[in-house]
């Protein structure tokens, strides 16, 4: 009778323990199942996103070439806008769609420069119709070449349906391989689809690609003499350590080192080759309360300009963040503010001491040596009856500000408020049309220095 | 009889069990994301409601640190001190609830960008954060550059999202690191860099030699080395 008990316990113990591993295989394989299945709409998912793209950009390099060919032709100023604007909007939505086809590959970034060049030279277009200054022959010729280049590209792309048609192409599948999009994307950067030297007054401009550093004057420095700098712009710390990093080779040579103060603070500078200037420097500071007013730190920050031989320097703008002041300060010549010619500088409110210096746009405009005699043909009391109602008017004042292209222009600065929002407008000062319109926007909370 | 039965029920229960189970794994939420849509506070926030939330944890005692507007880590640590105390969830973001414990009213005004404007900060600080936490400060603030010097560029995406998450452009953002809360020295890096702070002087790209993937990188000219990372234009 016990031996049977003792079977039957037996029994039950070896049922349950196979019904355990059999709903542990149940959970496992239904899991695994699950999982399976979500990786699969994962992957369909990624590869519909992929050809929405796709047809996206094909659609949108359609439209660009259909604008710039009616482009030709067009003759009134309200059609030549509509159409520039056009190709601007479908150059931005064709950048896009090209941005979420990357897969990895460097060349992509000449087709997207193309894009961004086609939608910049666009707007350039439009701006010189709205400022009545005609379209040129050599204008027109580059619109001509965009739309071939347009053209052969869109043809090309526009073929790979053939291989996703036949050969079953898979984007999903193709990143990081050898493929037909890969290829054709390539065409553009081995200039396989040659496009033109675009040069005109835009941020996208090849003009651009070789700044000069105006500001740096004097000897080259060696490396030694260079790190001695670092004490002389530093000299409200005491530096206890100097230490070379780098040599930085862009388009101007420069020294950077890491340096230690003696309250065992820690920071960064860049020393210029020629002439051993300045060129940034920053000091790491764990945020404590502040201390110091904006006012001193504003104080401090120009003191700073005068002390290391940065002349008519003005501060412009200021803004807090926890325990640090920015402050921007710009030269000033009989008057006008240079907007280019920026020096930035941290204040830290709890020490009322300098922690980082920036001067690399002072650096790279600052050349009035030969000070040329601004046009202004617009008075402050037309430019204020523009803004009659529209805006509370806080302050204007001539400045000049950089329009791209590496062109400047004068300017009324006009600084207001409406509908609690704080706005800057640059109104021209020869022609009286707006250059510029500024939103202080809420995290950029700052001040207007007067 | 009986035992038969037994095992029969037992059976059936773990049947049920497993099924149970795993609809309840396959159904769990991806992550808590019940306040998506919802007027809330959170680190990276920026504005008034954020320095009247931290004047409110201030004056009871929760230490925010100082009163400048913008959630970063003694706020959120704040918070949390506060959720904890109050008996609410303890995740560190002032939804509906949180802020009528602290007697605040969430409005997601239509007459103000302080929700959104503050996005560029906090996605430069992550991007930072993900790719160079453990670099020297100057290296971090350097990421930071890079990643605007793109947006700048023509051959780049014209905005911070853009570049940040242009597929395969950043191996943090790739393998979901980027997904991690920046610290505070990220956030004073990333505000170094939208100020204008260029240590790289103009830089499109950045690499680590010892762990560069792509032969094409070392065809570009380097014009400083930071840390670990080589910057080239």
């Amino acid at each position: 009778m016990e031996k049977t008990n003792t079977g039957r316990k037996k029994i039950v113990i070896v049922a349950i323990v196979c019904a355990l591993l059999a709903a542990a295989a149940i959970t496992l394989g239904v899991l695994l199942g699950v999982y399976v299945g979500k990786s699969e709409d994962a992957r369909v998912d990624a590869e519909n996103s992929y050809r929405s793209d796709y047809f996206k950009l094909l659609d949108s390099l359609l439209d660009i070439e259909t604008n710039l060919s009616k482009m030709k032709i067009a003759s009134t100023q309200a059609m030549q806008t509509e159409l520039m604007l056009n190709t601007a909007i479908n150059a931005e939505l064709a950048g896009q769609c090209l941005n979420s086809l990357s897969q990895g590959d460097y060349h992509l970034e000449a087709t997207i420069k193309f894009c961004n060049q086609v939608q910049d030279f666009s707007k350039y277009i439009i701006k010189k119709i709205d400022y009545e200054e005609p379209i040129t022959d050599e204008d027109y010729e580059l619109l001509d070449n965009l739309h071939s280049v347009t053209l052969e590209l869109g043809t090309k792309l526009g073929s790979m349906q053939e291989n996703m048609q036949i050969d079953g192409y898979y984007f999903v599948e193709a990143i990081g391989e050898e493929d037909p999009f890969a290829d054709i994307v390539d065409d553009v950067a081995e200039d396989a689809i040659k496009y033109p030297t675009l040069i005109y007054d835009g941020p996208f401009s090849d003009g651009l690609d070789d700044p000069t550093p105006h500001a740096l004057k004097g000897e080259d420095v060696s490396q030694e003499q260079a790190a001695e700098k670092v004490s002389e712009y530093l000299s409200e710390y005491e530096v206890t350590g100097v230490e070379f990093v780098s040599v930085c080779t862009g388009y101007f040579d420069s020294y950077l080192f890491e340096f230690t103060t003696e309250e065992g603070k820690s920071g960064s500078a860049q020393i210029s080759k020629k002439g051993g200037h300045l060129v940034m420097f920053d000091l790491y500071e764990e945020m404590i309360m502040p201390t110091y007013g904006t006012e001193e730190g504003v104080a401090v920050a120009e003191r700073y300009c005068q002390t290391h031989g940065y002349d008519n320097m003005k501060a412009v703008w200021s803004t807090v963040s926890e325990s640090e002041l920015f402050v921007n300060l710009c030269y000033e010549y009989d008057g006008i503010i240079m907007y280019p010619d920026m020096i930035k500088i941290k204040v830290s409110l709890q020490t009322g001491k300098v922690i980082g210096f920036e001067a690399l746009e002072y650096i790279y405009n600052h050349n009035r040596e030969d000070e040329v005699d601004y046009s202004v043909t617009v008075t402050e009391e037309e430019v204020r009856a523009l803004y009659d109602g529209k805006l509370d008017i806080r302050s204007v004042r001539l400045a000049v500000i950089p329009v791209g292209g590496g062109t400047e222009k004068l300017c009324y600065e006009v600084y207001g408020v409406f509908d609690d929002y704080k706005y800057f407008v640059y109104v021209d000062a020869e022609k009286g049309v707006e250059l510029q319109v500024m939103q202080v926007i809420d995290s950029d909370d700052g001040e207007l220095l007067m | 009889m009986n035992k038969k039965l037994i095992i029969m029920r037992s059976v059936c229960a773990l049947a049920v069990l497993a099924v149970v189970l795993t609809a309840a794994l396959a159904f769990l939420p991806d992550g808590g994301d019940e306040e998506i849509g919802a007027a809330v506070l959170k680190v990276g926030s920026s504005g008034h409601q954020v320095r009247t939330l931290q004047t409110k944890l201030n004056n009871w005692g929760y230490n925010a640190g100082t009163v400048d507007g913008i959630f970063g880590s003694n706020t959120l640590a704040a918070v949390k001190r506060f959720q904890a105390n109050n008996g609410l969830t303890v995740d560190g973001i002032v939804g509906a609830k949180t802020a009528a414990a602290l007697g605040m009213t969430l409005s997601g005004s239509s007459s103000s960008n302080s929700s959104y404007s503050s996005s560029d900060l906090y996605l430069l600080a992550k991007c930072i954060y993900a790719e160079a936490r453990g670099e020297p400060y100057i290296g971090q603030v350097a990421i930071g550059a890079v990643v605007l010097n793109r947006v700048e560029s023509s051959s780049f995406p014209n905005t911070i999202a853009g570049v940040i998450y242009q597929p395969y452009a950043f191996t943090a953002v790739s393998d979901g690191q980027i997904n991690l809360e920046p610290n505070d020295t990220a956030y004073k890096a990333a505000r170094d860099a939208l100020n204008g702070w260029d240590p790289t002087n103009g830089c499109i790209y950045y690499y680590n030699p010892s762990t560069a993937t792509s032969a094409w990188i070392w065809s570009r000219p380097i014009m400083l080395s930071i840390g670990r990372h080589n910057f080239a234009k």
